[in-house]
């Protein structure tokens, strides 16, 4: 069984660089097609001799290709140029907000695991029962209420009216609540419609049929029988939320003034900041492949029909 | 009020009845007076009905089921797909689904059913790969079976699971209980299905059609092994399937079921010999043989009606080419406490060929 794991998480680690590799070419090409950098910074009066001076600076007056493989390259040694704004290094610029982001992905996402898995369980044990429409119904809001608007809610309750929270910034650890619940609200309700799902059909499988009939209690059969085969589904899931938190906490950022690398990739747009931008997409798609690379290698351990080693 | 319809023969010119009751090791012709084991009875059924809520009025998927299951015998019940034959078997293991109620009397071993310790009843099912669960090992669904019927410490439930799969035969047992479902055939499945039945030292196993999903060799395999265990165990056996040749080659006694009714029930050298449902007449003539001659498999036109649209009287009616103008008004009476009896108005016609 080792072996076969060894291998398959070889395969899966070289998908996985030719998935970010992908990714980095579609960005160099998508961020040169969106405008020259040096008419946005330069402006339309600025002179020829201008304009050739800044583009050499930048490396812009190279043709396409070159221009290609010394961004490639530079990219595999970890630098993905200088900010056009703070004028450092544009990873370390990321690096500074990402602190900020980790602390609030890692709050929103332990809270949408707890709250989501929890009523989904609750939900798929009271199949057709009171609490389960009650999950259906919570979680539908959940999943259709936009964050921008459920933050301005938040705010007006607990910061405006309440006068419990703050509205913006990340002084203290009062700040971080209403970011979080924000960001876990969509996902618990994505999470508990999904275990419910997912853990009902275990518990309504033939296997669960015949477990009953030797008598295995209730528990055991949820907790040893259904969860685990559950669980594989729910992986998928969760691999790409939290894929996607790095993203989704975009706007959630912006509403709350949140310090992090989401606040900073809307600046740096605005700035066309392309090194920033770059680096920012570059490493959201980067840990949306890895996480579905430990999703991809946990299936095998929670699956034992996974581990064949014909994927 | 019941009518009571001719007996007499009618003059149509059916095959014979040794021309449908064509069986193979039957045909010496004479008759054996069946030797039941004349032993307590086990398992006692009378007027079950099982049902659920219509729009309109309640719909009954079994009708006044009565039967009688001996100690140590293996009574076999044929039917059809939609027949409710895995409803009853439900039903007896009491895991019905909720939306379905039920109603009547079974006894076990002379107490009501639910007074009765589960124990008594161990069920094995028809694709066991998909009644065991697929990411645990045998070894932990067995263990765990084990440990519930008897405490011990885990290391005695190991062993015991190990002795349990070497009584259905499985070679290497302490290789098999590290394996997964799927890295076993389907066969080998059903044998571990089967010591998870015998876990429970069941006095009564109810196997659904355990067969069906197996190849032949593996199914002549696995009705091998539940004769053995029967024997050895002295277990009842409650063997559910839709193959008639099955049925009278292993069992003692054969019970009919047709939508929801039974329709026959007897010694199984009786029923092979001289069928009287015409419904029961019809299986055998269904059955395909190898012959020389170009013989016609008989189909009979229709399929079984839907519990919905059932009339009150006999649901084979319809279908049935000696119907009479009682069929589908009343349902016909079920003679109790004969060795051999069918539920139908126009019997005669039966004997008339013996």
């Amino acid at each position: 069984m080792i072996s076969t794991l060894f291998r398959f998480t070889w395969i899966k680690l070289l998908r996985a660089a030719l998935s970010i590799a992908l990714m980095v070419t579609c960005v160099f090409v998508l961020l040169r097609s969106v405008g020259d950098p040096v008419t946005i910074f330069l402006g339309p009066d600025a002179t020829p001799d201008m304009r050739i001076a800044y583009a050499r600076e930048l490396g812009l007056d190279k043709p396409i290709l070159q221009q290609y493989l010394a961004y490639a390259e530079n990219i595999l040694h970890g630098s993905f140029g200088r900010s056009y704004i703070y004028h450092r290094d544009a990873l370390t610029v990321v690096f500074d907000n990402l602190g900020a982001t980790l602390t609030l992905m890692a709050t929103s996402l332990a809270l949408a695991v707890v709250m989501g898995l929890g009523a989904g369980i609750i939900a798929a044990m009271f199949r057709r029962k009171f609490v389960d429409r009650l999950v259906t119904i919570v979680s539908s809001v959940g999943l259709c209420v936009p964050a921008f608007f459920l933050a301005l809610v938040l705010m007006l309750v607990f910061s405006i009216e309440l006068r419990l929270l703050p509205t913006n910034g990340a002084q203290s650890w009062s700040s971080l609540i209403l970011p979080a619940i924000t960001v876990a609200a969509a996902n618990s309700a994505v999470l508990a419609r999904y275990t419910r799902t997912v853990l009902a059909e275990a518990l309504d499988s033939p296997f669960m049929v015949a477990a009953r009939t030797r008598d295995i209690p209730s528990w055991r059969i949820l907790v040893h029988h259904a969860l685990p085969n559950a669980a594989i589904p729910i992986l998928t899931v969760l691999g790409l939320m939290v894929g996607g938190l790095v993203t989704g906490s975009i706007v959630v950022e912006t509403v709350f003034s949140w310090p992090g690398i989401g606040n900073l990739f809307i600046s740096s747009i605005g700035n066309r900041d392309i090194p920033v931008v770059q680096a920012i997409v570059i490493l959201a798609g980067a840990v949306m492949v890895l996480t579905n690379l430990v999703v991809d290698v946990l299936y095998v351990v929670v699956d034992p029909r996974a581990r064949r080693s014909d994927h | 009020m019941e009518t009571l319809v001719s007996f007499t023969a009618s003059p149509s010119a059916e095959p014979t009845l040794a021309d449908m009751a064509r069986v193979p090791g039957t045909e010496s012709g004479a008759v054996q007076p069946s030797l039941l084991p004349r032993t307590q009875p086990l398992l006692e059924v009378s007027g079950l009905d099982v049902w659920t809520a219509g729009s309109h009025e309640e719909i009954r998927l079994l009708e006044s089921i009565s039967l009688t299951i001996r100690e140590g015998e293996f009574f076999a019940l044929v039917g059809e797909s939609g027949s409710g034959k895995s409803l009853l078997c439900s039903t007896l293991m009491g895991i019905l689904p909720t939306n379905l109620g039920a109603r009547g009397d079974i006894y076990f071993d002379g107490g009501p059913l639910a007074a009765v310790d589960r124990r008594s009843r161990a069920m094995i099912f028809q694709q066991p790969s998909r009644y065991l669960n697929p990411v645990r090992t045998i070894g932990f669904q067995l263990t765990e079976t084990v440990r519930i019927v008897s405490r011990g410490s885990t290391h005695e439930a190991g062993e015991r699971a190990i002795s349990l799969l070497e009584a259905v035969g499985i070679e290497d047992p302490r290789s098999t209980i590290k394996k997964y479902p799927h890295e076993l055939s389907g066969g080998m499945n059903q044998r571990v299905m089967i010591a998870l039945a015998l876990a429970r030292r069941p006095r009564l196993l109810i196997a659904d059609e355990p067969t069906s999903a197996l190849d032949v060799t593996t199914q002549r395999q696995i009705m091998d092994l539940i004769e053995k265990l029967r024997a050895d165990w002295n277990m009842a056996v409650l063997f559910v399937t839709h193959d008639l040749n099955l049925a009278i080659e292993r069992s003692d006694r054969i019970g009919v079921i047709y939508a929801g009714q039974l329709i026959e029930m007897g010694a199984t050298d009786a029923i092979a010999q001289q069928p009287l449902h015409p419904y029961t007449r019809n299986l055998f003539s269904a059955v395909p043989e190898i012959s020389l001659n170009k013989v016609k498999l008989v189909a009979l036109a229709g399929g079984v009606p839907d519990p919905a649209i059932r009339g009150p009287g006999c649901h084979f009616a319809p279908r049935c080419a000696h119907a009479v103008e009682a069929c589908a008004r009343v349902k016909p009476a079920f003679p109790d406490a004969l060795s051999h009896a069918a539920a139908c108005h126009n019997l005669g016609l039966g004997h008339a060929a013996s």
